[in-house]
């Protein structure tokens, strides 16, 4: 997205499906990006339309709410809507359906990237869909094609991910010792499986050290599951880091995407995590499917990035929203945040919020990714 | 007794962690020793050596990770001897002999004749008190004499990245923000947020600030041009004890090659070598971190919340003190300076 | 020039009796018999005679001993600088050259004192070869209940680490002796790295037994410590370039075919400053630009 030439802005702006008002102050860094916006009533805006199918209208929510997070379940979540998607198309009369769903699906996609920025692991999927559409031959009756189409997505998510993790969880096994200690950041599904695997049924004993930090405070999820499962946990914020690797044996963490040049893409503060650990030189091992290599390359975090609700960052409540609502419903909803120290950051004019959501580790600082296919070194 | 009060006040609050800041802590130090010098019914040297040192004694074990208060101590203990020695060789019609520092390789053969310090001057007290006065003065002048260094070092269209709120950093970005244009990133150092009291303070100053969360710190410094840095403290090699998060922006700036200032008083310089590492990572409560209500995951998990930690010398550019800049190679030296070698351990 | 005076026979005899003596108090030894077996009469000539003397000496190591004889000759000339009694001079010369020698043991304990400091419990240090002042600094370190381990690096083709291991497990130190080519394997386990010096250069590098250099560099790659434990007598004005500009006692230096070397007979090697973390010496712990410091001061 280039979002600082205004023709394309324009552009973006005459196609959006919804419209929202900006939020952000936008960071001239980062004035490329598509900027954080708050939805208007995005539900009476989209009554009006009515192409944008009810289970991707859901999804959108869940994904802007981010009550739906992380790569995986984002992706899964998406396929199983489009399957909804596809049993309820009707391919109108004059067009074929391999000729007109693609552009069903991808109204759906452009509403669900207007939700939320799309992540790697959904464009590999997007484009899997698409292509598997565009293969079907035109004899083939609606109803037969739709079920081919079902089943092709339940047979991606099964081999390319639940598939892919078993392997992956199997590889990584390998690589965790007795008495390791082990240094995670935020929340990986793929780790935090690998890791009870290895206590539950490997009975392997190692302790775990989660990384967190603000604004979500996701790590708390991570430690709650590992907790609950008996491994010894400690857990500390980014501030923490320099203290605790003395003692850290590896280090393993998720990933967005893997990028062509051997970089990883993943939740922002990963960076932080692997290059520290490399200064210590702690091994940092990278669980990522296939399906989430990229084709792209980048350099730095700055190219492509998405930027999140700045008002996120002056909410100094480290409780987990999630867990908060899951766990302890006592505590009254998001608070809204009036007393803090920024609550009045939109009145200075020069101070400006930056929430990113993803960083760009160098490859450099990574030893090794381990995929379905094999243990394979970062740069490929 | 009048000064005994004043004495254990000082330590309480020190115990107590009333005063955090350590400028603070350095000002009532030299304020209560100028207080300890007056009072003291002795014109001889080596009695007032020994009331510093045993008052300074208490002080600095009522609060160990507080080093500005053993370096003030030091400090005014060399004012002690400074001043004795020179009236001693006026006395004596010496001319002062080259060098005068104890540590050299000059003791190998040549042992320089020890100094008595037992011996009473008449105005010898009143120079210690005009010395601490003079102390007391670069203490409360030491923020703006830094600050005015900012333009040597601050270009225009500059970004900068800080973390957490030290006020020698603050004043010194705001001085060079009169007269250059140029953006602060600010990183927002969980848990404590100090950086947001950072950013608003700079903010308000007309500075263009950003506020980042600490995990953004690796994919925001490819642009940045200066990290400038506050300490806790500044240990003999040129280390830093300075806030958790220090070790990680430095780390960062060293993988870009991005330099490292640190903006320091000179009252900060410790003669202490970073013996053992994890003895100045002091550990607060964890309920920064974990709040006590988020349930009984509390009782299985070691939550860490450290509040200082150590950056090795090699992550140090420069450090800008009220002397003057110095590289951390060279930061022994303004130990020799300041500090007599005897005076190291109190 | 006093004929008796065979400074090379004294310099080994000496050698020879006094083991735990570093050669740098060895040369101010040698240098203050001669003195006192001199029989000069003219400030001058006494002057040319030690400069002779030292020339001598130094040529037989020239590191260790230059250290010691240029920081003797240094000490007589500002001594001597406005000095109108000859003997009385002397006199003074022999008395202090001796206090010299009877402290350099003293020196050496406040240097282990120092260095000790350093060592936390259950950390894992590596030595290289045998350097009298860390086995001492370890042994002390023992005494002071302080719990630890080290590796010993073999230091073929000498003995030397083996006689290191054999004196530390004898204090009850874990000590173990690694191959010289397994540096690299063991550093991961090391919390820090120790050597000692035979002498410290202009620019705070060391030069040392032979391995040190590599040492320094896996420690770099590593991030782990190295320190220099050495006194501060043995910091001379070399200021080496590289490897091959350090002048050694054992390789020929009108030679330089390279293939011609004897590289079996090669003794010692220079470590650059940028490997030293700190070096513990009796004027304190230092960085390695507080050494040319110090040695500006004597020299000038």
């Amino acid at each position: 997205m280039r979002y600082d030439d205004p023709k394309k802005r324009n552009k973006a702006e005459k196609n959006k499906t919804i419209t929202r008002t900006p939020a952000q102050k936008p960071v001239a860094l980062f004035a490329h990006l598509t900027q954080y916006e708050k939805e208007n009533d995005i539900l009476a805006e989209l009554k009006a339309q009515g192409f944008i199918h009810p289970a991707v209208l859901i999804l959108g929510l869940q994904f802007s709410e981010f009550v739906i997070d992380g790569g995986n379940a984002r992706c899964i979540a998406m396929l199983n809507a489009f399957k909804k998607v596809i049993s309820d198309y009707k391919t109108p009369t004059g067009t074929s359906l391999s000729r007109h769903l693609t552009s069903h699906i991808s109204k759906q996609v452009e509403f669900l990237s207007n939700c939320r920025t799309l992540c790697g692991s959904m464009k590999t999927a997007i484009r899997y869909i698409k292509t598997e559409i565009s293969k079907l031959s035109i004899d083939l009756p609606d109803e037969d094609a739709k079920s081919l189409l079902c089943e092709l997505i339940d047979n991606f998510i099964r081999d390319r991910i639940y598939l892919a993790d078993q392997i992956i969880i199997t590889n990584g096994l390998k690589k965790i010792k007795e008495n390791d200690v082990i240094l995670t950041y935020s929340y990986s599904t793929i780790v935090s499986d690998l890791l009870l695997e290895a206590h539950q049924k490997q009975k392997i004993n190692f302790s775990v050290v989660v990384v967190d930090s603000k604004p979500r405070y996701e790590g708390k999820m991570m430690l709650k599951k590992l907790v609950d499962a008996g491994i010894k946990c400690t857990y500390i914020l980014l501030n923490g880091l320099s203290f605790m690797l003395h003692s850290v044996t590896k280090v393993i963490i998720g990933a967005s995407s893997l990028l062509s040049n051997g970089a990883i893409m993943s939740r922002v503060g990963t960076a932080v995590v692997n290059m520290m650990a490399y200064d210590f030189k702690i091994p940092v091992m990278v669980c990522c499917e296939t399906y989430k290599f990229s084709e792209s390359v980048r350099l730095d975090s700055f190219v492509w990035n998405e930027i999140g609700d700045p008002d996120e960052l002056i909410n100094n409540n480290i409780v987990n929203p999630l867990i908060q609502s899951q766990f302890i419903a006592s505590r009254q909803p998001k608070e809204q945040p009036s007393d803090e120290i920024l609550s009045d950051w939109r009145d200075i004019p020069q101070l400006k919020l930056l929430n990113l959501h993803y960083d760009v580790t160098p490859s450099k600082y990574i030893t090794m990714v381990i995929t379905e296919m094999g243990m394979i070194p970062s740069t490929r | 007794m009048v000064l005994d009060n004043q004495v254990d006040l000082l330590i309480s609050k020190l115990k107590r962690r009333q005063i955090v800041n350590s400028g603070q802590a350095a000002i009532q130090t030299a304020y209560l020793m100028r207080m300890v010098i007056a009072a003291t019914k002795s014109h001889q040297a080596d009695k007032l050596i020994d009331t510093v040192k045993e008052i300074g004694k208490r002080l600095v074990s009522a609060q160990p990770m507080e080093l500005v208060v053993g370096n003030i101590i030091r400090r005014v203990l060399h004012i002690i001897r400074e001043e004795y020695t020179t009236i001693v060789r006026q006395e004596q019609n010496k001319i002062p002999q080259f060098p005068s520092s104890s540590s050299t390789m000059f003791n190998l053969l040549e042992t320089s004749d020890d100094i008595d310090y037992s011996n009473t001057f008449y105005d010898f007290k009143q120079l210690v008190i005009d010395g601490i006065k003079d102390l007391i003065d670069e203490l409360e002048t030491q923020e703006q004499n830094i600050a005015n260094q900012a333009l040597e070092h601050i270009h225009s269209n500059e970004i900068i990245m800080t973390l957490n709120n030290s006020g020698t950093v603050q004043a010194y970005l705001k001085q060079a923000a009169k007269t250059r244009t140029f953006q602060v990133i600010v990183a927002d150092t969980s848990p404590t947020h100090e950086g947001q009291v950072m950013a608003k303070a700079l903010a308000s100053a007309g500075i263009e600030t950003t506020l980042i969360p600490d995990s953004a710190i690796f994919a925001v410094m490819s642009r940045v041009n200066k990290v400038i840095l506050g300490s806790h403290t500044v240990t003999a090699n040129g280390g830093l004890i300075a806030c958790a998060g220090s070790r990680t922006i430095a780390t960062a700036a060293k993988y870009h090659s991005t330099p490292v200032v640190v903006c320091i008083g000179l009252y900060k310089l410790s003669p202490q070598y970073p013996f053992d590492i994890e003895e100045y990572n002091l550990c607060v409560s964890p309920d920064q971190v974990y709040t006590y209500d988020e349930g009984d995951i509390l009782e299985k998990v070691d939550i860490i919340n450290p509040y200082y930690e150590y950056v090795p010398p090699e992550l140090v550019s420069l450090f800008i003190t009220n002397v003057g800049p110095q590289p951390p190679t060279y930061m022994y030296r303004l130990l020799n300076e300041f500090y007599s070698k005897e005076d190291f351990e109190i | 020039m006093d004929e008796q005076f065979d400074i090379q026979k004294t310099f080994n005899e000496i050698v020879e009796k006094e083991k735990t003596v570093s050669l740098p108090v060895v040369a101010v030894k040698v240098l203050t018999e001669f003195i006192k077996q001199g029989k000069t009469s003219t400030l001058q000539e006494f002057m040319k005679n030690l400069q002779n003397a030292s020339e001598t000496l130094k040529a037989l190591n020239p590191i260790s001993v230059s250290a010691g004889c240029d920081l003797f000759l240094r000490f007589i000339t500002r001594t001597t600088h406005d000095v109108t009694n000859l003997e009385l001079c002397k006199k003074h010369i022999v008395e202090k050259g001796e206090q010299f020698i009877e402290q350099s043991e003293i020196r050496r304990h406040n240097i282990a004192e120092l260095g000790m400091q350093f060592i936390k419990d259950d950390s894992t240090i590596l030595i290289h070869s045998y350097s009298r002042v860390v086995m001492l600094l370890l042994m002390n370190a023992s005494k002071a209940k302080k719990r630890f381990r080290v590796f010993v690096t073999e230091a073929r083709p000498s003995t030397n680490g083996q006689r290191a291991v054999d004196e530390l497990k004898k204090a009850n130190i874990p000590a173990t002796l690694i191959l010289d080519a397994a540096i690299g394997f063991i550093i991961g386990k090391v919390d820090m790295v120790m050597v000692g010096a035979e002498g410290v250069v202009e620019n705070g590098g060391i030069i040392n037994q032979i391995g040190t250099y590599q040492i320094a560099v896996v420690a770099k790659a590593a991030n782990k410590p190295f320190y220099a434990v050495t006194e501060s007598y043995k910091f001379v004005r070399i200021f080496p370039l590289n490897q091959y500009d350090v002048v050694s006692s054992t390789l020929d230096t009108n030679n330089h075919e390279p293939n011609k070397i004897s590289l079996e007979k090669q003794t010692v090697d220079y470590t650059p400053p940028e490997y030293i973390s700190l070096l513990f010496t009796d004027l304190g712990v230092l960085t390695p630009s507080g050494v040319s410091d110090e040695l500006i001061k004597w020299y000038y």
